[in-house]
């Protein structure tokens, strides 16, 4: 059964902003990736969730309940942390999680004790003194205090240092497994393949591809930079079988998909400096992931 | 039907700027009433001979046409004091209720808990109320005391009380222009234009009506007309714009929360 139903949504802001016959559902239990550039309408599709605006025309559903006119009711079961992170200022961090805890009504505060911990925040500081990473903190501790059932993260790591990213990942991991549904949007591929389970690309309001991230994952296209030891080296090695895309001094770019093994085979009979995987963007990997197809 | 937690932290965020304001309003209360003297001549006189231009007095309200305490009371504070204070109090607060949480994203907070629009609009729009009520409560309790104490002779409490619930009313009608328009409007800019902006137009005119005979006519452009205090201390008159003030408070609060409830927030 989908948890989360959007149906041919529309709403258009003029100069193609907005979101476009949008369509997606996802099934209790599922990790929901959502990608795309700025303003491509990632936020808006959310707001619609959350019933903070009506669409157009198209629906949207949660738990077979419309969105809008039932937000409150809906509540019960999200969580949600919002892009832009604006609390109430004058604020410690305790007094606004008390706050809200409050708001909804809470009677058990052990999970809130139990992220702040996970997260190793300080409470005690005013809201308006904290750093953004402490703030997105705040925010994901609010998202998940209540334990609600479905959870939706505006790109939730968005300030977090590396290894709270990494702790982040850990939790979304925790949450899935007592089977919660998450809708999470991000800039981040490797973010994505770490936690989802499925992924939508949206480019200007309109959905460009819908996938299996463990079918994304087998098909990428990856690009490495190879160093190379000398010259010499790099003439033998652009005339094996291999997908060379440019060379320039010790240095070779080497196009690889689906299977890294041969070329690591290669790789063994040559004296190399270093060996590192290109960061590419989205819309690089998704062109080649539909071979190109023209998707605007 | 509201949210306590909700309301509990209003007051918590406002608190500091109420107490200023009623610190304000009771030491004006106190030296202006205290002024009064039946036998001395008149402010106005006293005024005139610093050599204030008499347009001026008469714009702030200040000319006396009945020298009894309770004139004295209704010219000096409630013709410009009393109409002006709370009105500062309440365009801020009503901006900070809807439109700036609205700028500032932190509404998204409390919709995203499981209280309904409505529940939200109903206590913020409440608490702009409260806030009208607890300062006119404030200084009727606190002028009541202080004229017991130091006018007891002239004072008459029905008529204080009469004065009080005219000006209530009046500043309930008033702030609700002011909560309208923080609902409407998505920032803080456009908020307090309207919001500001509509109440000081009309206080300008409500002074200007009064500089010249000539501007009479500008009183059916301010709602301050509406609040006669001479016809409230005689409770004479009162019932038509008594009602008008209460249709306006209604409408516009209630406009209010039905705009708000149905708009897209960008939040």
């Amino acid at each position: 059964m989908s948890v989360i139903k959007v149906e041919k949504l529309n709403k258009d802001y003029g100069n193609h902003k907005g979101v476009f016959d949008l369509s997606f559902d996802i099934e209790r239990g599922v990790v929901f990736g959502f990608l795309g550039p700025n303003g491509a309408g990632k936020t808006t599709t959310m707001r619609h969730l959350l019933g903070f605006i009506k669409g157009d025309s198209g629906q949207c559903l949660i738990n077979d309940r419309e969105c809008f006119k039932n937000a409150a009711l809906n509540m019960n079961d999200i969580g949600y942390l919002p892009g832009e992170i604006s609390f109430f200022d004058d604020m410690t961090g305790n007094a606004f999680l008390n706050f809200m805890g409050e708001m909804r009504g809470m009677k058990k505060f052990k999970k809130k004790d139990y992220l702040i911990k996970f997260f190793d925040i300080d409470t005690s500081i005013k809201i308006k003194k904290m750093s953004k990473g402490m703030k997105q903190k705040i925010g994901l501790v609010c998202a998940f205090m209540h334990d609600p059932d479905i959870l939706i993260l505006d790109e939730p790591t968005s300030g977090l240092d590396p290894l709270m990213q990494n702790k982040f990942i850990e939790l979304i991991n925790m949450e899935k497994e007592n089977g919660k549904t998450i809708l999470m949007s991000s800039h981040s591929i490797e973010e994505v393949e770490k936690t989802c389970d499925k992924v939508a690309i949206i480019k200007q309001g309109r959905l460009v591809a819908y996938e299996d991230v463990s079918q994304l994952v087998l098909n990428r296209r990856k690009i490495y930079r190879i160093k190379f030891h000398s010259l010499l080296e790099v003439n033998n090695f652009i005339t094996e079988k291999i997908n060379v895309l440019s060379h320039q001094d010790s240095v070779v770019m080497v196009e690889v998909f689906n299977d890294i093994n041969k070329l690591i085979d290669i790789l063994s009979n040559y004296k190399i400096v270093s060996f590192e995987s290109v960061v590419m963007s989205l819309e690089d990997i998704f062109m080649t992931f539909y071979g190109g197809e023209n998707n605007d | 039907m509201i949210s306590m937690p909700l309301f509990k932290k209003n007051l918590k965020s406002n608190y500091i700027l109420l107490l200023v304001f009623m610190a304000v309003l009771a030491m004006y209360f106190s030296i202006i009433v205290g002024m009064y003297n039946p036998d001395a001549m008149s402010l106005n006189d006293i005024m005139l001979q610093m050599n204030l231009p008499q347009q001026m007095i008469d714009a702030f309200g200040f000319s006396v046409s009945d020298s009894s305490f309770s004139g004295h009371i209704v010219s000096f504070f409630y013709g410009f004091l009393m109409l002006v204070f709370p009105m500062i109090v309440y365009i801020i607060i009503s901006n900070k209720q809807v439109a700036s949480m609205v700028d500032k994203s932190s509404m998204a907070y409390l919709l995203s808990t499981n209280n309904s629009r409505k529940k939200i609009i109903v206590t913020q729009g409440l608490f702009v109320m409260f806030v009208v009520f607890l300062l006119v409560l404030f200084v009727t309790i606190f002028g009541s005391i202080f004229c017991l104490i130091m006018f007891d002779e002239y004072f008459i409490l029905s008529e204080f009380i009469m004065l009080n619930v005219g000006v209530l009313l009046l500043h309930l009608a008033i702030s609700s222009i002011c909560f309208l328009s923080s609902c409407i409007f998505n920032d803080t800019k456009n908020s307090l234009l309207f919001g500001a902006g509509i109440p000081i137009f009309f206080i300008l005119i409500n002074m200007l009506k009064d500089v010249s005979d000539k501007l009479d006519f500008l009183k059916y452009f301010t709602i301050y007309s509406l609040y006669d205090p001479n016809a409230w201390i005689n409770s004479n008159n009162i019932i038509g714009s008594a009602v008008f003030l209460i249709v306006v408070c209604l409408f516009c609060n209630g406009f209010a929360m039905h705009y708000f409830i149905n708009k897209d927030l960008h939040i």
